[in-house]
């Protein structure tokens, strides 16, 4: 990074603090990360104790989140473990703590609910992330069921989750499924209770400042494509994983009380953060390989034509 | 009651065996590669070839990929969790393969059944089949040990330092995926032929899809010309052999019946030997040996030739099944 940009992303990250704190009218984004905004994550990596953190500000750039003074708010958390089953989890300041004793998918929620004027905000993110050491007795079954199938996409929206965006299976050119690369067609669903949500734009920001919005069809979906990657010298770079936030609001006019206070309107906003890799297709061509593949074919086939031609000739001359 | 079961075990034996086979073999081949599209899942521990790269339609999981993933591991960490884990894996796998010993290679590979749809174009097509030299065919038999032993440690030398050499470079991480033939050719049965590429992102990526390329060459042409011409090669087979033994399924070989007329030798698309020349009891599982019992089926010998599973007999040979097999070709002709 030059020193331009770290001057530049000090300064967007300040000013955004600035007014994350200042205005809670403005809206920062809450997303769900496995790294804290600043210094080291804890290492949890071998133990089932797991750690999260909530990062809030303008994505990418976030600060420590600080509630207001006075302000009216709550939070809750929990997280969906690789047997769909609904697990508790902690949410301690800008951290969320949960057990994951599973090996696999886990899926992390948490809700944050604030006053701000009549205005009630509901604020969700969902995170997955996948626990490569589980407790041996814990996941012995899932092991020997071994699902190949993916769980990653199309999982039905969950209750306590009022808007939710779920991805659906992207249209892959590639690979495996188990995971995104440049290039993909990522297809997603906005529930709002569990009910698709017609009509509704959602934003997708990248860490490297792309930016898009696009608006959900009749079902509810919506299909963006992952903006393919620039060709880079360096080898380091070609397998770094990068990240997206996807996020989608939706206001309704409803009135109710939250912890006592009236309110006249609820603001919905959702973040999803997901990561891809740069796709190994961009450093790959399909023409050559046919080429070698026709090359291959004729030369062998050939080759066996003449062998049994020279066989049959020996055959003859003995005979 | 006893009648019965008699009558069963005669119409049985007089199976048309190709017949049951070829339907046998095509319902397989549709559960593996189109099953997931109808949510049929038989996990990723299955002892043939079931391409994970099938992304969509895989009804299965080769264990194959599923080994040089565990394997890819530093080695505190093998010693730990992920050690537990591929005993895990492995154990699942030997259940699967216990239960029909090679007549996964015979009956149920997706890849075994190609080269067989392959052999049908070729006698459709009136082109001779070549047979290997004796000499060729015992050295070309520790190709698919060579190939074994890479696979794994390949990806045990990606993680971790072996012999004292430096790590592998990552883009060998699943040698044996990128060179196997169906990962290109099992999702082309789904329309899917992204996997025929070249990559250019590292040498070692460049080597390794090439070298794919080339081996896909090699089975289309061999496949054409040499029955069952991958099995000679195929490192499942050297993977199974360890565990054929125990399993449950087995061909049995009554040596004092057999009059050595030679036809199951004839019969066997893997040209083995031993079929024609073992006058011993013996279990006949030998590593080349795919259980698809074509042997059986051509043997006019009654009993000489019996397949059993738990040490019960569910198929023989029998001189009126010979005989009906016969007539039924002959009818065909």
């Amino acid at each position: 990074m030059t020193k331009s940009n770290r001057f530049n992303r000090a300064v967007r990250g300040g000013l955004l603090g600035f007014l994350a704190l200042c205005s809670p009218g403005l809206y920062a984004d809450l997303w769900i990360s496995p790294t804290p905004a600043t210094g080291k994550p804890m290492e949890t990596a071998s133990s089932a104790d797991k750690l999260l953190y909530i990062q809030h500000g303008a994505y990418p750039d976030s600060v420590t989140r600080q509630h207001p003074p006075g302000a009216i708010s709550e939070s809750e958390a929990f997280l969906v473990d690789p047997n769909d089953e609904r697990q508790p989890a902690q949410v301690e300041g800008n951290l969320i703590r949960f057990r994951a004793p599973l090996k696999g998918q886990h899926w992390v929620y948490l809700q944050e609910r604030r006053l701000n004027g009549d205005t009630l905000e509901i604020e969700t993110s969902k995170y997955r992330f996948y626990n490569r050491k589980g407790d041996v007795k814990e996941s012995v079954l899932k092991e020997i069921r071994g699902r190949t199938n993916d769980s990653k996409y199309d999982r039905p929206p969950v209750a306590g989750m009022p808007l939710e965006i779920v991805l659906l299976k992207p249209e892959q050119d590639h690979h495996i499924s188990c995971c995104l690369y440049s290039g993909d067609r990522v297809r997603l669903k906005l529930y709002l209770d569990q009910q698709a949500l017609t009509r509704t734009t959602a934003s997708i920001r990248s860490e490297s400042g792309w930016q898009a919005r696009f608006d959900t069809d009749n079902n509810g979906v919506m299909k963006f494509e992952i903006p393919r990657y620039r060709y880079s010298a360096s080898s380091d770079r070609r397998k770094k994983k990068q990240y997206l936030l996807i996020t989608a609001e939706h206001r309704v006019e409803s009135a109710g009380s939250f912890q006592g206070q009236p309110y006249r309107q609820i603001h919905y906003r959702a973040n999803q953060p997901i990561d891809f890799r740069p796709s190994p297709l961009e450093w790959a061509a399909k023409l050559p390989a046919f080429l070698l593949l026709g090359g291959i074919l004729l030369i062998t086939g050939f080759g066996v034509f003449l062998y049994r031609l020279k066989i049959r000739r020996r055959r003859l001359v003995c005979d | 009651m006893h009648n019965n079961k008699l009558r069963l075990r005669d119409r049985v034996n007089r199976i048309d065996l190709k017949a049951f086979r070829n339907g046998f073999q095509l319902v397989a081949f549709g559960l593996l590669v189109y099953g997931g599209y109808i949510g049929f899942d038989l996990g990723n521990k299955l002892p043939s070839f079931s391409c994970v790269f099938n992304s969509e339609g895989r009804g299965g999981v080769c264990y194959l990929g599923i080994l040089q993933h565990d394997l890819k591991h530093p080695l505190e960490y093998f010693l730990d969790f992920a050690g537990v884990m591929f005993l895990i894996s492995l154990g699942v796998f030997v259940l699967w393969f216990l239960l029909l010993n090679k007549a996964w290679c015979g009956y149920i590979c997706p890849l075994g059944t190609f080269q067989d749809w392959i052999t049908a174009l070729r006698q459709r097509l009136g082109i001779r089949y070549s047979e290997y030299r004796w000499n060729t065919r015992r050295r070309i038999q520790s190709i698919k040990y060579i190939l074994l032993a890479l696979l794994i440690l390949i990806p045990i030398g990606i993680s971790n330092s072996l012999f004292g050499l430096g790590k592998l470079p990552e883009g060998l991480s699943m040698p044996f995926c990128r060179i196997c033939p169906g990962r290109m050719l099992i999702p082309l049965f789904t329309g899917d032929y992204s996997q025929f590429y070249l990559d250019f992102s590292s040498t070692s990526g460049l080597i390794i899809t090439s070298l794919g390329i080339i081996v896909l060459g090699l089975f289309l042409v061999g496949a054409f010309v040499k029955k069952r011409f991958f099995c000679y090669f195929c490192p499942f087979s050297a993977l199974h052999y360890l565990f054929s033994k125990a399993a449950a399924l087995k061909l049995i070989k009554e040596g004092s019946k057999c009059t050595r007329c030679g036809d199951c030798y004839r019969a066997c698309d893997m040209d083995i030997p031993e079929i024609a020349d073992e006058v011993e009891l013996k279990n006949l599982v030998t590593e080349d040996c795919t259980l698809c019992l074509k042997c059986v089926a051509a043997c006019p010998e009654d009993g000489a030739l019996k397949v059993t599973f738990v040490s019960k007999t569910i198929f023989e040979s029998t001189e009126a099944g010979f005989n009906k097999r016969v007539q039924k070709a002959n009818a065909d002709e």
